[in-house]
């Protein structure tokens, strides 16, 4: 990504985004005041005394108070930069859709070995074969379910992951474990992480934007990309096609002519404010903080500006479609696109909402009628998500971004109740997969169980599954980590182990 | 050390190792007597002889208890009746009973089978065959010394001491029990396969024989030669701050606070000389910013620069008093406490519902900073209000979120993780405020840092083992307008009542519940019935009387059987009556469902009780709990009385159903119709005048805790005692008997008692670093070895001793700390100590820094002049009302009912303001015992373009105008004035008028609004 351009910077905030000159301009003391303030970050010196071993101590960046989004190196080189999260929330069933299980044909209508009697919304019924036919898909000849045409298609460049699981069966909480490592309220989630670590090329976009589905948030809403603990500055900007960032536009009672004199009375104000205390990082960086509004207040309607976009785009994504859903969601994708193409560090796009407009409806949660609402919920999902992953692999937008598709557990082989229509929650077993930079095309990691119940073969805990996205991003999640209330705060807790096995 | 320890055998988790470990045939030690201790001999043991019968003893198994039948006949499973009745078909004729001890497993009972198939072989303990010293401790000598001995202790283990096996290592699970192969780790790591648990870690697994020979020393009771009363040593440690406080003598010095006496030392020591005082004008926006959290009027900044010039100390002085004394003290520091406990209205997680009337927690708190209410008070009120007349205090205990039990699911051991994760909530919380130990980490393993350990955690959650996240109706002092309304519509009532005579029945609507009153009848069954149809039932309560407060159904031995349950319902009649608010629509009955014609609920009493009322209700949770949410169509929900109730029978003692209450109005005089209908006009006067339930904390029996192991509930191990923690002497004696109430005392009184060396160092270094925005310590909720170590030792010591001395008022302690020559100095940097103290820790200088977003807003809403000042209350709602599983949306954060102090926005975990929460407004859901500070383009965009700046900057140049009258010069000044305390310079002026001409006088407020010194506290 290019810089911003100097010429358009005011004098001013040219001073203060341009870092040679700022340290020099405020003489040498600012280098070690700055310096010094970061080093006596709380418990940064503790953490070393308390006996972390010495291959593991955490690395802190060093962030710049005038610019907290300034990029940083990863820990080591990687190939992936940024991150792509598709969050299909409510739970896609595995077992209807990229997890090919024949022993459900043949055990169909009959009770499972083991089976609980009780699940997560209470008795289980039997054993109900996919609800969609499943055929080989690629050159790989990957059996995929006909539930998913498009995104079957392009199933030669995924890396799956099938024996997944979750240490909840509640979404909320299984929201929260996916996004945050944790399954309680309130710790930051993954691209909070990513950017603190990363910080973003482009400084004139957020660094971490968080897309939500149009027919809502998730249930764990903020969770899912707010910042927890760490600097308010790493929280994902929530805000999608139809639904701009609060408070981007200038109010319309003012305009923009107006606005100008506004903020050139701020900067000369602020300039004769900063003289009284040279040398105050702090008082800089909210100088600097204007710029940059200033700057996104441009950028980020250009870019939700989706309607510029050729008819041929609008139409492979199915923007142009009669379902109301799902051309919002395929503008959702588009905006996705040209996040990841300007620089945006982390996105996080969601398809399906909270409950409140009912089970399966709003989101993936197929409780009864799973062959209507699963229906339902992949003919907005399949096209335009196939059509994103399509255009960012013809644009080489996949050489440095890393796309995770995802959901936050897998549904039951056996019906919800004897006479149920539907599948139940089922934390221990389900599927995603990565795609992109550094991960392997056409492979699958783990085995569910014969019946999709349970992981098999080479489970992948959630700590796992996020360890193994840091690593690609150039992370050490045993490493990148941050003081809060006692402890050195990892988006792993205490646990994770990269799954090598998918590493390019 | 004191513990109570008691082991309990874990028989059902390891039996498939005992059955494995030989050829099968059942071991009466190992097999059987577990299962006896674990299920049998609370009853029939040496304790109680229930049916003059004891397990414990052979003699009384093979003569059998009163029926004379033998228990066990060897060699015959026909004739034992302990094979009978453990495999009773009846529930009521099944041992153990429901509700003494958990159900045998399948395995349990085929194994008692195959013991008396076998011939029930009873052993008494056998001589032992081990000898310790020649046999047992060479393996740990070569095997585990060099990892867990004498010289290296691992994960805090050693072999060498038997009290260390006794006691286990950091995941607080003992390494050996004597007489239990079954327990132990020790055992369970040498059989292992798995090489990431097996021990020893390093070289070949143990021979066959070494294990044959540990695990036959520990069935024979591990005896230790020498060792076998060996007491743990007491646990030490030497963390700074849990050292004794010791004051400092600090020398006299003239006119010199012993603050500034203590702070100036190390000044001193590094050359460094200090800033100069403030400016006056500096100085009041400074002291009334930290002290209130409102800017000063520019009326008051004048006359005090005035008072300053004539008499600085005096004019000062009287500035702190009169902040001290203003009521908007309380509010600024009650934000603070709000901050550090994450206290919100709402519960978080997936329904994250609003707690209705939890806001009377945050008006204690601003009362208690306001009264100057002494800490060890504040901590006495808040863990244990009930027993001092304060209630209300208690909402601290259940300030975190919680995920409602309703919302966890029906698996029971999900169930028990989530009250588990509520207990984990109130424990952080009392452990981060004020404590200042981080207590989270002791959860599954001991403490890393810190002498903390798993089994101090588990005894501490027994300490807080009576609170439940819900709500409860607070009891207020009698005078009270609430009791005093209570009084008076019970006496009204009381006369209504009698009105019915003593034949009477009559049905009453409390809004959330009916009430059927009827003549008092003995009985010990009780049946409702209902009209066919879409009905709904949560809970049904039986009284004695009219105006009676026991619940009878929740007795032991209640069985509760209804008609049918509709198809899908997972949720068991006993629900009904569970007392519990959270389980809600338990019992339905769905028109057109088959089967049925006439639905009815039926309870059955364990004996002849008196009945003359019953309570019915349908979703009590939501007229208790519930607020600004919505049903699908769109209106808001709240209380609704059961629908379809036709009649109550009670079973007479003929065996005949009678029919003592019947619904309905049909065939019931005039008179008896205006007397129900008073008597509920009277039951809406009682709900809307009466004591409300709160949201703070619900009164439950606590059970005995234990040690979890690795934090999961699903695997109890030793039984703990409540506690504080024991490094602290923090042993008070209690048990599993004692009541919740005293526990709590108990517990705050060690808290509070001067020789607890954290309490008042933790309180003093959170009420400094509001004053100078860094605490003598960094980490103000972690005074661990993890944490930041005290800047100032001896002056942290000072101020704790004093602060106890002063009998722990913290607004002294405040008036020493804002009286210092060291807050008011001048915040101005100098190059030459910023390269020595950089963030001016020793504080040469008053270190700078931004409004927290209350004061940021809260300032913006006084300049303009639109701030209301009224305190308490309900706040004010910035979202829209949602639906139980939506979220909370913005619907107007800047209207004319948000003009109040921001401490009134009602505050909601989870959700984005649009505006404040880009300036780290926090999310309240982990702990986090200081803001973090942020500076992003998000922040300015807000403050630029959001409806409250373009709507309180206009404000803001209307008043100017109209207390300027006409000259522009004067307004601007004006509104300089009322934002930043000062006129504006010329040149300032200048730029001002210069945008107020070309744009409009408004562009100024929007100017100043956004100005760095605005948003500055220098």
């Amino acid at each position: 990504m290019k810089n911003p351009d100097p010429v358009k910077l005011s004098a001013f905030g040219q001073q203060f985004l341009d870092r040679r000159k700022f340290l020099k301009d405020t003489a040498s003391v600012m280098g070690s005041f700055s310096l010094m303030s970061l080093l006596q970050n709380d418990g940064l010196l503790a953490s070393e005394v308390a006996g972390q071993s010495s291959d593991k101590t955490p690395i802190r960046p060093i962030i710049d108070p005038k610019n907290p989004y300034a990029p940083r190196d990863p820990h080591f080189d990687a190939s992936a930069k940024k991150l792509l999260i598709i969050f299909c929330a409510g739970a896609v069933s595995h077992i209807d859709t990229f997890d090919y299980k024949p022993e459900l044909f043949k055990y169909h209508g009959m009770r499972a070995p083991g089976q609980p009697a009780v699940t997560f919304e209470g008795p289980s019924g039997n054993i109900h074969k996919p609800f969609w036919d499943f055929s080989p898909q690629g050159e790989t000849g990957k059996m995929i379910s006909n539930l998913l045409p498009n995104l079957g298609s392009m199933v030669d460049d995924y890396c799956f992951f099938h024996a997944l699981h979750s240490g909840t069966s509640a979404h909320p909480t299984a929201e929260n474990f996916m996004s945050t490592g944790f399954t309680f309220e309130g710790f930051p989630s993954i691209g909070s992480w990513v950017s603190y670590a990363l910080g973003t090329e482009n400084q004139e976009l957020p660094a971490y934007v968080a897309i939500n589905d149009p027919r809502g948030m998730p249930r764990s809403a903020k969770n899912n990309w707010g910042n927890g603990f760490l600097p308010a500055s790493f929280q994902g900007t929530n805000f999608s096609a139809a639904e701009p960032v609060p408070n981007i536009a200038t109010p319309d009672s003012i305009g923009s002519s107006r606005n100008k004199k506004t903020i050139d009375a701020i900067e000369r104000m602020n300039a004769k404010h900063l003289d009284q205390f040279p040398g105050d990082t702090e008082l800089a960086a909210r100088i600097a903080s204007y710029e940059l509004a200033g700057r996104m207040q441009m950028s980020i309607p250009e870019l939700t500006d989706i309607d510029g976009e050729p008819d041929y785009v609008l139409k492979e994504y199915g923007a142009d479609s009669s379902n109301e859903l799902k051309s919002a969601y395929a503008k959702n994708c588009i905006l996705a696109r040209r996040m990841i193409e300007k620089g945006v560090r982390c996105v996080q796009l969601f398809n399906g909402s909270d409950a409140s407009g009912g089970n399966g409806v709003t989101n993936w949660d197929s409780h009864s009628k799973i062959h209507e609402t699963h229906g339902m919920q992949a003919d907005i999902m399949d096209q335009p998500t196939a059509a994103l992953l399509a255009d960012m692999k013809r644009r080489g937008l996949l050489a440095d971004t890393l796309v995770v598709w995802c959901t936050e557990f897998g549904r039951m082989p056996f019906l919800q109740a004897s006479n149920g229509s539907g599948r139940d929650h089922n934390a221990g077993a389900f599927t995603s997969f990565m795609m992109g930079a550094g991960v392997k095309k056409g492979y699958a990691h783990g085995e569910s169980d014969e019946f999709g119940y349970k992981g098999a073969k080479d489970k992948t805990s959630v700590y796992d599954f996020n360890a193994t996205i840091l690593h690609l991003l150039g992370l050490d999640h045993e490493r990148l980590s941050f003081y809060n209330n006692g402890l050195e705060r990892r988006l792993t807790n205490v646990h994770g182990h990269v799954v090598k096995e998918v590493l390019v | 050390m004191n513990r109570t320890l008691t082991y309990i055998s874990l028989a059902i988790s390891c039996f498939g190792y005992s059955l494995n470990a030989d050829t099968g045939a059942i071991q009466f030690h190992r097999d059987i007597r577990p299962i006896f201790e674990q299920s049998c001999v609370e009853c029939h043991g040496p304790e109680k002889q229930k049916s003059d019968f004891r397990v414990d003893d052979y003699e009384s198994l093979l003569k059998g208890g009163e029926s004379e039948i033998p228990a066990v006949v060897p060699g015959d499973l026909i004739e034992s009746l302990l094979i009978e009745v453990i495999e009773a078909e009846f529930e009521e004729d099944r041992m153990p009973p429901e509700g003494k001890a958990d159900p045998l497993t399948v395995e349990q009972i085929a194994m008692l089978k195959q013991w008396v198939t076998e011939g029930a072989e009873w052993e008494d303990t056998p001589e032992p065959t081990i000898d310790f010293v020649t046999q047992v401790q060479p393996i740990f000598q070569t095997r585990c010394y060099v990892c867990h001995g004498p010289d290296k202790q691992e994960v805090n283990l050693r072999t060498d001491l038997r009290t260390s096996l006794l006691k286990g290592g950091d995941t607080g699970s003992p390494a050996i029990v004597p007489g239990k192969i079954d327990d132990g780790e020790l055992l369970k790591r040498i059989h292992s396969d798995d090489e990431e648990f097996r021990m020893p870690r390093e070289g070949e697994p143990l021979s066959v024989d070494e294990k044959t020979i540990l695990e036959t020393w520990i069935a024979e009771g591990a005896i230790w030669p020498g060792q076998m009363d060996a007491v743990e040593e007491k646990v030490t440690t030497d963390l700074w701050s849990m050292q004794p406080i010791v004051k400092p003598d600090v020398p006299r010095k003239r006119k010199l606070n012993p603050i500034d006496t203590l702070l100036n030392v190390p000044l001193n020591e590094k050359g460094i000389a200090w800033n100069r005082v403030a400016d006056p004008a500096t100085l009041i926006r400074r002291a009334s910013i930290v002290l209130t959290g409102l800017p000063p009027a520019p009326e008051r900044i004048e006359d005090f620069v005035r008072k300053w010039n004539r008499n600085s100390k005096r004019a000062y002085n009287a500035l702190i008093d009169e902040l001290f004394d203003s009521p908007h003290f309380g509010e600024r520091w009650a934000q603070h406490w709000l901050d550090v406990i994450r206290w919100a209205e709402t519960t978080g997680y997936e329904s994250n519902e609003f707690r209705k009337n939890a806001w009377p927690y945050r008006d204690y708190v601003v009362d208690a900073f306001n009264d100057d209410k002494p800490y060890d008070q504040f901590i006495r009120e808040q863990l244990a209000g009930d027993q001092y007349g304060q209630d209300v205090a208690m909402g601290f205990l259940v300030a975190g979120p919680h995920a409602p039990g309703s919302t966890v699911g029906q698996n029971p051991d999900d169930q028990k993780q989530a009250r588990f994760d509520r207990l984990d909530e109130t424990i952080q919380t009392v452990g981060s405020s004020m404590m200042g130990v981080t207590m989270g980490c002791a959860r599954c393993h001991n403490h890393k840092f810190d002498p903390v350990s798993i089994a101090d955690y588990y005894s501490m959650a027994a300490v807080f083992n009576d609170i439940e996240y819900d709500h409860r109706v607070p009891k207020w002092e009698d005078g009270d307008p609430r009791m005093v309304a209570d009084r008076e519509i019970k006496a009204l009532l009381a006369k209504e009542r009698a009105g019915f005579g003593e034949r009477g029945d009559w049905t009453e609507n409390w809004v959330d519940h009916l009430k059927a009153q009827f003549p008092a009848k003995t009985t010990k069954s009780i049946r409702f019935n209902f009209k066919p149809g879409n009905l709904t039932l949560d809970e049904i309560q039986l009284f004695d009387a009219a105006d009676s407060e026991e619940n009878l159904a929740l007795k032991k031995g209640v069985v509760v059987t209804t008609s049918k349950l509709e198809e899908s319902i997972t949720k068991p009649p006993f629900f009904l009556v569970d007392n519990r608010l959270d389980n809600f629509f338990v019992w339905k009955h769905e028109k057109g469902d088959s089967g049925e014609s006439k639905p009815w609920v039926r309870i059955d009493m364990p004996k002849e009780t008196t009945l003359a009322r019953a309570d019915l209700s349908v979703n009590r949770l939501a007229h208790y709990a519930w607020q600004f949410m919505i049903n699908k169509a769109g209106d808001e929900i709240k209380g609704a009385v059961p629908k379809g109730l036709v009649s109550i029978e009670i079973l007479n003692e003929l065996g005949n159903w009678e029919t003592v209450s019947r619904s309905g109005s049909e065939g019931r005089s005039n008179n008896y119709k205006n007397r129900v209908n008073r008597i509920n006009a009277l039951a809406i006067r009682h709900v809307d005048e009466g004591p409300a339930p709160i949201f703070a904390g619900k009164l439950i029996e606590p059970t005995p805790m234990h040690v979890m192991h690795r934090g999961s509930p699903l695997s109890p191990k030793a039984e703990v005692a409540p506690m504080g923690l024991e490094v602290l002497d923090g042993d008070f004696g209690q048990s599993s008997d004692t009541s919740g109430p005293e526990r709590r005392v108990a517990f705050a009184n060690w808290l509070t008692q001067s020789e607890n060396p954290m309490t008042a160092r933790v309180m003093v270094n959170r009420l400094w670093f509001h004053v100078f925005g860094k605490g003598i310590v960094t980490t103000p909720g972690d005074f661990g070895f993890a944490g930041g170590m005290p800047s100032h030792p001896e002056l942290l010591d000072w101020l704790a001793a004093d602060f106890v001395d002063e009998g722990w008022s913290m607004k002294k302690i405040l008036r020493k700390m804002v009286t210092t020559d060291a807050f008011k100095r001048s915040s101005v940097p100098s190059e030459e100590w910023l390269t020595v103290d950089a963030d001016a820790k020793l504080l040469w200088r008053f270190p700078p820094r931004w409004l927290e977003a209350e004061v940021l807003r809260d300032s913006i809403l006084v300049s303009s002049g639109a701030i209301d000042l009224k305190l308490g209350g309900l706040g004010y709602h910035i979202y829209t009302p949602k639906l139980r599983y939506d979220q909370w949306r913005v619907v107007d954060n800047f209207g004319p009912h948000t003009w109040r102090r921001m401490l009134y926005q009602q505050r909601m975990r989870r959700v984005d303001d649009q505006m404040f929460t880009a300036f780290d407004f926090p999310s309240c859901a982990q702990v986090q015992s200081k803001r973090p500070r942020s500076t992003t383009p998000l922040q300015a965009l807000n403050l630029m373009n959001g409806n409250l700046i373009v709507e309180q900057s206009k404000l803001l140049a209307e008043r100017a105008k109209q207390e300027a009258g006409g000259a522009l010069d004067e307004q601007v000044r004006l509104m300089f004035m009322y934002t930043l305390g000062r006129a504006p310079k010329a040149e300032e002026l200048a730029i001002s008028k210069d945008l107020a001409t070309s744009d409009e006088l408004s562009s100024v407020g929007r100017m100043l609004f956004n100005l760095n010194e605005f948003f500055y506290l220098n």
